[in-house]
């Protein structure tokens, strides 16, 4: 603030302390000379005696005042502590504001999401009917879980069956021109089992590298296979699909059987 | 402080002291010379450690006025942060219960 001013008191003590010296010196300087050895125009002793009490009485007057000034600085340091510490208040309270608008936006975007997944299932509902039915003929397949007495052979597999497979989302996907060998050869893969039990004379004769023959393969022996599997699982597709041996019509009824299974959603 | 103070600017004993003895043409002026500037030293660090004298009393004043000025908002804005609807409604819950 302030503490260069010229009004302050620790400036006017100070001022008055150095006159004191001055005149002081004069003082001793006249007294201690002999009165003939005295230079002209020096002030005469009791002159400096005067301005002495008078600066004195300045000091007193100075003194009160500065007495004054340190009650009023008690004042004033308290007033600071006070400021401080309602500073320190309002930081706190800054900081648990910040907190509780983080849990707020938090909350908030939960909800959010919550809300959303609630519209969209509002949007797409479905029967609790369908969906039981549904479950119903994913277990009867053996497709979740194996049955308890399943044994090596037993045409109740614990896996996706090819049909299946090919009814899924994962074929539909490979449909994309990009994804065609890798569908082809998926075509091959759930064949080892099938052709350790019953190996076509088809695939002995025809080399694997034509990719277009893994689904050949699968035809030749699938069929049966197929079909039993069709009437286990769909009933009326699966014997449509005993009629068929092109891979363009397997694609056709892939698509029929997930357009059977998206229905069920 | 202000009776310390009183005692280390109080120079006029030392001053009378000193110009009976150089009335009487004592030996021991210079040291009671010595020993007043050495009093007028301490009296500057008294100076020097005086709580608010470095402010005139008119910018006390004003110091003050601002504190006071800066306080109260600071009480307002607690206050008024203190009593939002949120923060009622979570001081009167445990109550409630």
């Amino acid at each position: 603030m302030a503490s260069a001013s010229t009004g302050s008191t620790k400036q006017r003590l100070l001022t008055l302390i150095e006159d004191v010296e001055i005149a002081t010196r004069e003082l001793f300087e006249i007294m201690s000379t002999p009165k003939g050895q005295q230079r002209p125009g020096a002030p005469e002793p009791t002159e400096l005696i005067q301005l002495l009490v008078e600066k004195d009485k300045e000091i007193k007057e100075c003194l009160q005042t500065a007495s004054k000034q340190a009650e009023i600085q008690k004042t004033i340091d308290d007033l600071k502590h006070e400021v401080d510490k309602r500073d320190l208040d309002i930081k706190i309270l800054q900081k648990n504001l910040k907190e509780a608008e983080n849990v707020l936006s938090t909350a908030i975007f939960q909800a959010k999401q919550k809300l959303e997944a609630i519209n969209k299932a509002n949007e797409k509902r479905i029967s609790s009917e369908e969906l039981i039915k549904f479950a119903h003929r994913i277990s009867a397949s053996n497709a979740v879980e194996a049955p308890p007495t399943w044994q090596p052979g037993d045409p109740r597999r614990p896996y996706p069956t090819d049909y299946e497979m090919r009814g899924g989302w994962l074929a539909k996907m490979s449909d994309m021109p990009n994804n065609v060998p890798a569908v082809q050869s998926q075509g091959s893969y759930g064949e080892p089992m099938a052709t350790n039990r019953n190996p076509g004379p088809a695939e002995i004769s025809v080399p694997p590298t034509q990719s277009h023959l893994g689904s050949l393969t699968w035809q030749g022996h699938g069929d049966g296979q197929m079909s039993s599997m069709g009437s286990h699982l769909h009933g009326n597709q699966g014997s449509e699909f005993k009629g068929h041996k092109d891979v363009d019509e397997v694609e056709i009824m892939s698509s029929d059987s997930s357009s059977s299974s998206s229905s069920d959603e | 402080m202000a009776n310390v103070a009183d005692n280390e600017l109080n120079f006029l004993p030392y001053i009378y002291d000193i110009i009976k003895s150089i009335d009487r043409d004592s030996r021991d002026v210079n040291q009671k010379i010595i020993d007043f500037r050495n009093q007028l030293l301490k009296a500057r660090e008294c100076v020097e450690k005086m709580p608010g004298i470095q402010y005139s009393r008119q910018d006390q004043r004003k110091q003050i006025e601002i504190l006071q000025k800066q306080l109260t908002q600071k009480t307002h804005l607690i206050q008024k942060y203190k009593s939002l609807q949120p923060f009622q409604e979570q001081v009167e819950t445990p109550m409630h219960q």
